[in-house]
């Protein structure tokens, strides 16, 4: 009752003040039938309060969102089930799921004498053109009564995420970095023998052969295990994105951060698809949720497209090169720059000398806010050794991408400085 | 259309109930006229009209101005052919027009409510009246939807006859009033909702059509009962209440076993007491008057078409009753007085505004501001809160040795008296005049056909007294009073007061109605009660050289005796003695059933209630359980909260750790419900104190580490009570920690504010808010169920 007298709505307290002076006017001038009228503007908000406070029904929501993983562009659909477990509530009932506003209106909703047991399933489409990672709820549910006197909150907690990844185009095959990394059946090799497979050791299976058996973990651990020697061999790439906020231009959705950061999801799924194992690395540093680990290539793009869908412009002024220290790689880096100023060219170089094969989109960033356009960062780039190409805001990334796998050829064919084809590192 | 949104239905239903919501609280003003026909029909015609062509005009989605506008236009046309005969007052209908306000303004004017319906009505008023609030209603609750505005027209319709004619609005109209009312904000929220629940923005496509949405309709059902309920409330709580009851001059109107008696009119008043009620002391008097009589109240001298009222009095405020009065008005020097001490006291239930004295008198003592009018010599009071409850007053009266012979040959009156004695409304029927002309015809003098009249009335006339006649005392019933035949000549001491006080005006006499107290009955040596089966109405006729000269019209039956004036030197057929032989046993044969009433003048109450020291025992046993009452509510809860302490005390360890939530929610400490004991001994232990003693300052610093005994000891009921809650069965002892819950009281106590502790010492919440709390809990605490398909709860 205390919390429902709480909810008395503008109108309900204006009721209640009402009343009382209606109900003090009329004993002071000696009116009965001023009474009246006080008693009934101030009984209504008190009986309704006390009629609301009564309630005793119970939502149950379960709420569902497929797919949870979706593109910009693409729809998703929530579905809501709403069961009453308790009884009919006396008063309305409005209900409204709140949707984060880029992904569509609110849905609403009006319950009333909804009895027990009532069940109810409904689905609607959300949509967005913006990527991001969005919750979906909680479902606020209003609990008023017929005069609109009294309001009473109340709030379902359970969300539900929704990432929208940036939009993707399909790239052509080019030749990416020197001749081993050719396609076919043969799987480009990442890293030279010896490394930590001769360690690896599993659950010994009927068909092994006895000679395969590492007697040392065998007794270790109380079973029969056997080196691993069939593991396939990764090829391993690097996808840089430079997402530094004075790097790009621009605002929001037109921002030439957001071209960037789709070219780089393109480039993802491309290379995912081409059978790399492609981690991500931001002006920040390594995500460590889409480092290498040992994962299979078509499940590879969806961390790595949430972990797209996130990235947000920084403010540091200059790349995090911890991820150069960890010595080196030499594998496939594709990078996506923006703007790149002077300070910023001795960690293009040392990214190009860890690289294997070193391969730039560079946007033409002023090209995004202004007619004119002070040409983009390529040939820095390419003095620093990178295979680089320009992409403007008009430009096809298809297109773009393809003119790359012509400059890397036409760089090898003519032997241009600061395009050398290096072989792995170790 | 494609330009109307919802149905017709949809606009038309708002603007139709504002329409019959008005309406029906225009029924209110039924009370003004007596032909209400006259302006019901045409405010029904005129609400029909604002509701469609409002309805239409919204509909269409025109703008407000437009849509005030037409209806403005088409209502007024209409009213105006109504009242005119023409839609445009122009030319002669202009003339017709302003000559029915003309009328109706005269006859509001001239006439009380209700105006009769033999002269021209003051229906374009009430018309043009309820027109504006139809408009005004209709535009507040449908055109700007601030449908509680729209209460604002509809409570002046409802509030200008209580205030005009003080009548009440009969229940049913209010409740239609009230009904209509919620009805139109139950259709402004329902219409809200609606346009709330409805997805915007979205393709049909997209949207689910269905969706969650369910408006059975059942809502109206919860609205019906809270409005029932309101309204009911309404309807009967200021009637059940008795201290919203403050009407002084509103008679009868408590619970109705009369005892609690208020006079607006005199008259009225005696009516009433003469039907209803029990016969109730209202005045105990000692005197040294052998054969005390007459108590006078009130006099009534001005006689209109429809009554007798009091008339415009004068009362200077130097006219106190702290003293000598003037001499007495027209006796002359030679007539013999005889003086008689008075001292009365009235008992509480009497509360009269006009003090009760003998008549005449030549000095008077009554504290407050009772001041007297010279020209009637009746003492009214001059506060509006001050009346003769409980007062003790003493006067002096003079008895005049008054004879026929003087009498009868008493001079003119001619400028003697104010005309208002002899005035006589124009409308008097000239049957009446030759009825006192006849009655008199043979008596030769002014005091021998004043005689005559008195013993016309009492005898000769076939006049029969009955308690239960119609009330009234205007020219109609006097009329009827005087007129032979099946009802006629029947009534009581009104009706002959106020017909021989007429005749004798036609006759020349200048002659008043008194009201007051007849005869009172001896409840002891020299001690005399007058109560309320005592009222009386008597005429007082003016007679040069005598002053303002008693008469007795009312038969026997009720009034044995007449003045013994006018049993001298005339013919006497009334073998009856004087004024002076009271025989209460005859006179007032029985009294509940026929007492002549009380002719109290304005405010004269009288209660049940015993006089003396009953009422003061009453008032100090009263007050005595009274203060007895106070204090147990003051000491209940804490009484109870100690008792439960005890008790938990006493009790296993969940009972002390009850002991110890209880603790904190009385000093107002937060206690973390559905918690485990650790993490609710870890948020405890933060509002730990130092013992209270007599240097603890009013607001004492806490924390955890300013009473680590207390803390330790909390450490341990913790322990044990997650041993007891949690490990096996059987395993270890539960002790009570009774010493270590007292210790952690102590030191919440300690950690808390001098008000927090007066608090939980007088007034513990925790005996209050438990079940409450507990409930609250069960209520509104979502539970998750699982993930992934959530399953979310809320209610």
């Amino acid at each position: 009752m205390r919390e429902a007298l709480a909810g008395l709505t503008v109108r309900g307290r204006a009721f209640v003040a009402a009343g009382v002076t209606a109900i003090v006017c009329a004993i002071i001038l000696g009116q009965e039938e001023l009474t009246r009228v006080g008693v009934l503007v101030l009984a209504l908000p008190l009986v309704a309060a006390a009629v609301i406070a009564r309630n005793r029904y119970r939502l149950a929501l379960v709420r569902t969102v497929t797919p949870q993983l979706v593109a910009a562009g693409q729809p998703a659909r929530v579905s809501l089930s709403l069961t009453n477990e308790g009884r009919t509530p006396s008063g309305v009932l409005l209900l409204e799921d709140r949707v984060p506003y880029v992904l569509g209106t609110r849905p609403r909703f009006v319950l009333e004498g909804i009895g027990e047991g009532w069940r109810r399933h409904v689905t609607y489409q959300v949509r967005s053109d913006v990527r991001g990672r969005f919750e979906i709820g909680p479902m606020s549910v209003r609990v008023s009564d017929p005069f609109g006197l009294v309001e009473l909150g109340r709030a379902f907690h359970t969300t539900v995420p929704l990432t929208v990844t940036p939009r993707t185009v399909p790239l052509p095959n080019i030749p990416l970095g020197g001749a081993w990394t050719g396609s076919g059946d043969n799987r480009p090799r990442a890293f030279a023998t010896g490394s930590a497979e001769d360690v690896t050791v599993r659950e010994y299976r009927r068909g092994d052969d006895l000679r395969r058996v590492h007697w040392r973990s065998s007794a270790h651990v109380g079973e029969l295990m056997v080196r691993r020697e069939e593991q396939p061999w990764q090829s391993r790439a690097t996808l840089f994105l430079d997402n530094r906020l004075r790097s790009h231009r621009g605002q929001g959705i037109a921002s030439s951060l957001e071209a960037a950061v789709s070219a780089a999801a393109s480039i993802a799924v491309h290379l995912s698809h081409r059978g790399f194992t492609v981690r991500l690395v931001t002006a920040n540093g390594e995500d460590p949720n889409s480092a290498w680990h040992f994962r299979d290539s078509d499940l590879n793009t969806g961390p790595l497209l949430e972990a797209l869908a996130v990235v947000q412009a920084i403010h540091r002024p200059r790349l995090d090169t911890g991820w150069l220290a960890e010595g080196a790689h030499g594998g496939l880096t594709v990078a996506v720059f923006g703007s790149v100023e002077a300070m910023d060219i001795p960690i293009l170089r040392r990214m190009q000398l860890q690289a294997g094969s070193a391969m730039a989109v560079a946007l033409d960033v002023d090209a995004w806010v202004a007619a004119g356009t002070n040409g983009a960062a390529t040939p820095a780039l390419a003095q620093q050794g990178w295979r680089a190409v320009t992409l403007g805001p008009r430009d096809r990334l298809d297109g773009v991408w393809q003119e790359l796998g012509r400059s890397g050829a036409q760089a090898s064919r003519s032997g241009l400085p600061g395009a050398p084809v290096r072989g792995a590192s170790r | 259309m494609s330009r109307a949104r919802g149905g017709f239905s949809g606009t038309l239903a708002p603007a139709v109930v504002a329409a019959a919501t008005t309406w029906a609280a225009t029924f209110s003003w039924r009370g003004f006229t007596e032909v209400s026909a006259h302006f019901i029909g045409p405010l029904l015609v005129l609400g029909a009209v604002v509701a469609g062509v409002g309805a239409a005009a919204r509909w269409w989605r025109l703008p407000l101005g437009a849509v005030v506008g037409l209806q403005v236009v088409a209502s007024g046309m209409l009213a105006s052919a109504m009242l005119c005969g023409s839609p445009l007052p122009v030319g002669s209908a202009w003339g017709r027009l302003s000559t029915s306000f003309g009328e109706a303004l005269s006859s509001a004017d001239r006439y009380a409510p209700p105006v009769p319906s033999h002269v021209p009505g003051v229906h374009p008023l009430l018309i043009v009246g309820g027109l504006l609030c139809l408009l005004l209603v209709d535009l507040l609750a449908c055109t700007l939807r601030r449908v509680p505005l729209a209460g604002l027209p509809l409570l002046t319709i409802y509030s200008i006859p209580v205030s005009l004619t003080g009548g009440g609005v009969s229940w049913w109209v209010f409740s239609l009033t009230a009904a209509g009312f919620l009805g139109l904000l139950f259709l402004q929220e329902n219409d809200q909702v609606t346009r709330w629940g409805r997805p915007l923005g979205q393709s049909p496509d997209v949207a689910d059509p269905s969706g969650f949405g369910v408006r059975t309709g059942a809502v109206r059902g919860s609205a019906g009962s809270i409005g029932g309920v309101a309204t009911v409330l309404a309807v009967f709580l200021p009637l059940l209440i008795p201290t919203l009851n403050l009407h002084l001059f509103d008679l009868g109107r408590g619970p109705g076993d009369g005892s609690d008696i208020v006079i607006e009119n005199p008259m009225a008043d005696l009516r009433r007491d003469l039907n209803q009620g029990r016969d109730v002391p209202l005045l105990r008097m000692t005197t040294d008057d052998p054969h005390p009589q007459y108590l006078r109240i009130s006099v009534l001298s001005r006689f209109l078409d429809n009554e007798w009222t009091s008339g415009d009095r004068d009362v200077p405020t130097n006219n106190l009753a702290d003293g000598d009065m003037p001499s007495l008005q027209g006796v002359a020097p030679a007539v013999t007085r005889t003086e008689f001490d008075y001292r009365v006291s009235a008992t509480r239930d009497f509360k009269s505004s006009w003090l009760p004295t003998q008549a005449p008198i030549s000095r008077i003592v009554a504290d407050g501001d009772w001041r007297y009018d010279p020209a009637t010599m009746d003492f009214i009071a001059g506060d509006k809160d001050l009346t003769t409850a409980g007062l003790q007053y003493s006067m002096t009266g003079v008895q005049l040795g008054l004879t026929a012979a003087a009498l009868v040959n008493a001079p003119s009156t001619a400028g003697l008296v104010s005309k208002e004695f002899t005035s006589l409304p124009t409308g008097l029927p000239s049957s009446v005049r030759n009825l006192a002309n006849e009655v008199t015809r043979e008596a030769p003098s002014r005091f021998e056909k004043a005689v005559a009249l008195q013993r016309w009335f009492r005898e000769t006339g076939g006049f029969t007294y009955d308690s239960h006649v119609a009330p009234g005392n205007g020219t109609d019933e006097l009329v009827a009073f005087l007129t032979e035949g099946e009802d006629g000549r029947t009534g009581y001491c009104e009706q002959f007061a106020a017909a021989m006080a007429v005749m004798a005006r036609i006759l020349g006499i200048p002659a008043r109605v008194a009201v007051g107290f007849l005869e009172p009955q001896a409840v002891g040596p020299r001690t005399w009660e007058y109560s309320s089966h005592d009222l009386h109405a008597w005429p007082e006729l003016f007679f040069p050289g005598a002053g303002w000269v008693r008469f007795e019209p009312t038969p026997a039956g009720r009034a044995s005796g007449v003045p013994g004036y006018t049993t001298q030197n005339v013919p006497a057929p009334n073998p009856t003695g004087g004024p002076g032989n009271p025989r209460p046993s005859e006179e007032l044969p029985s009294r509940g059933s026929s007492s002549s009433s009380a002719p109290t003048d304005p405010a004269t109450s009288t209660d049940t209630g015993d006089t003396g020291p009953g009422t003061r025992w009453a008032l100090a046993l009263g007050g005595f359980t009274g203060v007895v009452l106070g204090s147990l509510v003051l000491l209940l809860p804490r009484t109870l909260r100690r008792t439960r302490r005890d008790r938990r005390l006493a009790g296993d360890l969940e009972a002390a750790w009850a002991e110890l939530r209880a603790t904190a929610v009385d000093l107002g400490v937060p206690w973390p419900e559905s918690r485990s004991p650790r993490e609710t001994g870890n948020h405890l232990v933060r509002y730990f104190g130092a013992p209270v003693d007599e240097y603890t300052p009013d607001r004492p610093a806490h924390g955890a580490g300013l009473n680590p005994d207390a803390a330790l000891a909390l450490d341990r009921v913790v322990h044990a009570l997650e041993l007891r809650r949690y490990a096996r069965a059987g395993s270890g002892e539960h002790d009570a920690m009774r010493t270590e819950v007292v210790t952690c009281i102590e030191a919440l106590e300690g950690g808390a504010t001098l008000g927090a502790r007066r608090r939980a010492h007088w007034w513990p919440r925790s005996v209050v808010s438990r079940l409450h709390r507990t409930q609250a809990a069960s209520a509104e605490r979502p539970v998750q169920a699982r993930y992934g398909g959530v399953v979310d709860h809320v209610g």
